[in-house]
């Protein structure tokens, strides 16, 4: 597919609205028309999506989010007219348990500031509208530096799932995660092409990527491993491509995104753990999370928890309670819950849970059509269908990344090494926590990239078997590289296959070795 | 709709328009945050969010220091303790009040102790330590004889420095709602009488 227009007469402007337009139109190529017949497209998902959720009312966590995004637009409110801010509201409603980062809270800030009393339609529709902009932006990006056809892989996944679209009107963060994700993503293979052409990164590169980084990690606090794997291979990458003055500043300019990522976190760190009395990373709820996940529930506050409340505020209330009295935080308490919650979790057991919250991650993609009480009807059933279709091709096209292993060119390499540590990474969910039909909405992003990326990978070898030539180098792999750097681009392919062998191996292995240590829990 | 654009197709993305790029980001988050000052400046003249807090819910009571449901005379525990759950059952001797607390920091010597001072304060002075583990304490309350038994179990809890240590079930007359109970007293977490059966719901995922 290229990127440059085909030759195609051109009706001369007529000056007119219309005119201008039809002429942009006339000027386009065929993959750009192709793009925004599914921006279009999109948005007549967005609006059928809304038909069926846009007055839902708050389910669950969300009035968390939007009570920090109230809390949050009274201090801007308070600091814009010279008041004391409260600071008591912003604890218990901002920080409030320390269960969740404030990254949605913010994007609601705006909203709340200009319509205080904002209903819950109003609220949704904003939520759509920017997660709508956020998506077309990544597109615009992608199309970029990847090429139309990753961009148009994401405007359908997830771009036209109908649960994704309802989704985006809600206010978790797990789907605005994902597409920031896409963001940071484009970003690390533009800077794998300087580092390809010996080139380092600008001390702002690093700070732009430290920014994206705790921004993703602001909207979805678990992310924080895959957003650590990437610095990491970015890292090495940089250390293993440059030399001298370059390798410096590639270090540098690591640093500064460091810098930068603890710059933004340590706000919320320093707020959090002032409210909460006790030392606060990100957030709180590892111990309960682990407990209700891998151990007992009947024994998670040392014996069964108070009934008539969920499973994370009865142990929440025991910890404040027994931290009251005993003068521990209520985060100390809560670790010695969990262990003792957990202190029968053998391995084969926690292999079974894992299956399970696998199961859990994959079974009912549309399952929050019934939590978003989306009225039942034909227009609700075809959603269901269509994103249950839709998402369950997206998860075999993951399996198929993970075992894909792309020898050239250089820059798909580098595309699926990126995409498969961010699948892998975002796969880890399942391992530490209950999984529920939520979390597919951050990694449906990735799942679309690798759509297109296998699919070029089928046309490349296709490709490269009508040629007969599959085992020469293309003429072009080296193209507008330095001579002297030739050598090493060779070697750094070959590290690029041997690390997705190695994915690839550890994939299988966890799968493995999962079922193997499950069965015994299964039989027993 | 993957296309089959190979990397070395893709548009460039050179430093030629990355600067202009680049400015017009910023001149945008530049607007933004202008925005943002101007409706922070204004934003209370259109009035003021009204968050419920409903995630952080204020702690309520303690039903027997509160005195929802007051131990026989009054009597105060002076161990640290949580009240777990609180009703009343009906076995061979009629109706008694079962109390089930959880004790932390101390050791079990010490809530024996703290259990029987507090309760000689009110009158039952009368203290008997069986092997099971049960004391049996008795006296007169206001006239009326008394009889409370305490059943001690250690909780095995695996951590080096263990906060939360056992727990302790107390076999009492059944108590009356204080009439001058306060108003933390109408929330069944401070009784922790709840409904019999369970009602427990799992919330979805965080």
């Amino acid at each position: 597919m290229s990127t440059t227009a085909p030759e195609r007469p051109r009706p001369t402007p007529t000056g007119g609205g219309t005119g201008r337009w039809t002429a942009r139109w006339a000027g386009l190529g065929r993959p750009d028309r192709i793009l925004l017949g599914l921006v279009g497209a999109h948005v007549l998902v967005k609006l059928s999506a809304f038909l069926l959720v846009g007055t839902s009312p708050l389910h669950g966590d969300e009035a968390a989010y939007v009570n920090g995004g109230m809390a949050l637009s009274n201090l801007l409110r308070d600091l814009g007219s010279l008041t004391t801010p409260d600071t008591a509201e912003l604890s218990q409603n901002v920080v409030a348990s320390g269960w969740f980062m404030p990254g949605i809270s913010l994007l609601l800030t705006p909203l709340y500031l200009l319509v205080p009393d904002a209903d819950v339609g109003l609220m949704r529709a904003y939520v759509g509208v920017i997660t709508s902009v956020v998506l077309l932006v990544a597109a615009l990006r992608v199309r970029r530096v990847l090429g139309p056809g990753f961009a148009g892989a994401l405007l359908v996944m997830p771009g036209l799932v109908p649960m994704w679209a309802a989704f985006s009107m809600a206010t978790w963060g797990d789907l605005f995660a994902g597409l920031l994700i896409v963001l940071l993503l484009v970003r690390l293979v533009e800077l794998s092409r300087l580092l390809r052409a010996g080139t380092a990164p600008s001390l702002g590169d690093g700070v732009r990527l430290g920014l994206l980084c705790i921004a993703v990690v602001y909207f979805r606090s678990s992310a924080s491993l895959l957003v650590a794997g990437l610095g990491v291979l970015t890292l090495v990458a940089a250390l293993a491509l440059l030399r001298g003055r370059e390798r410096v500043r590639a270090v540098l300019s690591s640093a500064l995104a460091g810098v930068a990522f603890l710059a933004v976190l340590a706000p919320w760190s320093y707020v959090a753990s002032e409210a909460l009395d006790g030392p606060v990373l990100t957030t709180t709820s590892v111990p309960t999370v682990l407990a209700n996940t891998f151990g007992k529930r009947q024994e998670v506050c040392f014996g069964e928890c108070d009934p008539g409340s969920t499973i994370w505020f009865s142990p929440l209330r025991y910890s404040r309670e027994t931290g009251a009295v005993s003068g521990h935080t209520e985060a100390e308490v809560a670790d010695q819950m969990s262990a003792y919650a957990r202190r029968d979790v053998t391995p084969s057991s926690y292999s079974a849970d894992v299956l399970h919250n696998l199961g859990a991650y994959v079974w009912d993609p549309p399952r929050f059509y019934r939590w978003l009480d989306a009225p039942a009807g034909p227009l609700r059933a075809v959603s269901a269908v269509v994103t249950w279709t839709m998402v369950w091709v997206a998860f075999l096209v993951g399996i198929a990344l993970l075992f894909t292993v792309v020898r050239r060119p250089r820059d798909a390499q580098v595309v699926s090494v990126l995409l498969t540590v961010s699948l892998g990474a975002l796969l880890t969910q399942p391992f530490v926590h209950v999984a529920g039909p939520r979390y597919w909405t951050t990694a449906a992003p990735v799942l679309g990239l690798a759509a297109a990326l296998l699919w070029q990978e089928r046309v490349r070898r296709r490709t490269a078997a009508a040629a007969a030539v599959p085992a020469a180098v293309p003429a072009d792999e080296h193209a507008g590289m330095p001579e002297e750097r030739h050598h090493l681009d060779e070697v750094w392919g070959r590290w690029l296959t041997g690390l997705q062998v190695v994915l690839a191996a550890a994939t299988a292995l966890v799968a493995v070795g999962l079922v193997a240590l499950a069965l015994p829990t299964y039989l027993g | 709709m993957p296309g089959n654009a190979r990397a070395d197709e893709a548009p460039d993305t050179s430093a030629v328009d990355r600067p202009r790029g680049r400015r017009r980001t910023a001149l945008l988050a530049a607007a933004l945050l202008l925005a943002l000052v101007v409706a922070s400046a204004l934003g209370s003249s259109f009035g003021r969010a009204d968050p419920t807090g409903s995630y952080r819910p204020e702690l309520v009571g303690d039903t027997i220091k509160d005195g929802c449901y007051p131990l026989p005379g009054g009597a105060q525990l002076g161990f640290p303790y949580v009240v777990r759950t609180d009703g009343d059952v009906v076995g061979a001797e009629g109706p008694r009040r079962h109390l089930v607390l959880h004790w932390s920091e101390v050791d079990r010597d010490e809530v024996v102790a703290g259990l029987e001072s507090a309760f000689a304060e009110v009158g039952l002075t009368d203290a008997t330590r069986s092997d099971d583990g049960t004391l049996t304490l008795a006296g007169t309350v206001d006239g009326t004889p008394v009889e409370v038994r305490a059943t001690l179990t250690d909780i095995d809890n695996p951590s080096p420095d263990p906060i939360v240590r056992g727990r302790v079930e107390l076999d009492l007359p059944v108590a009356e709602r204080a009439p001058d109970a306060p108003a933390t007293c109408d929330d069944k977490f401070t009784t922790k009488r709840f409904p019999t059966g369970p009602e427990r719901h799992d919330g979805d995922a965080l």
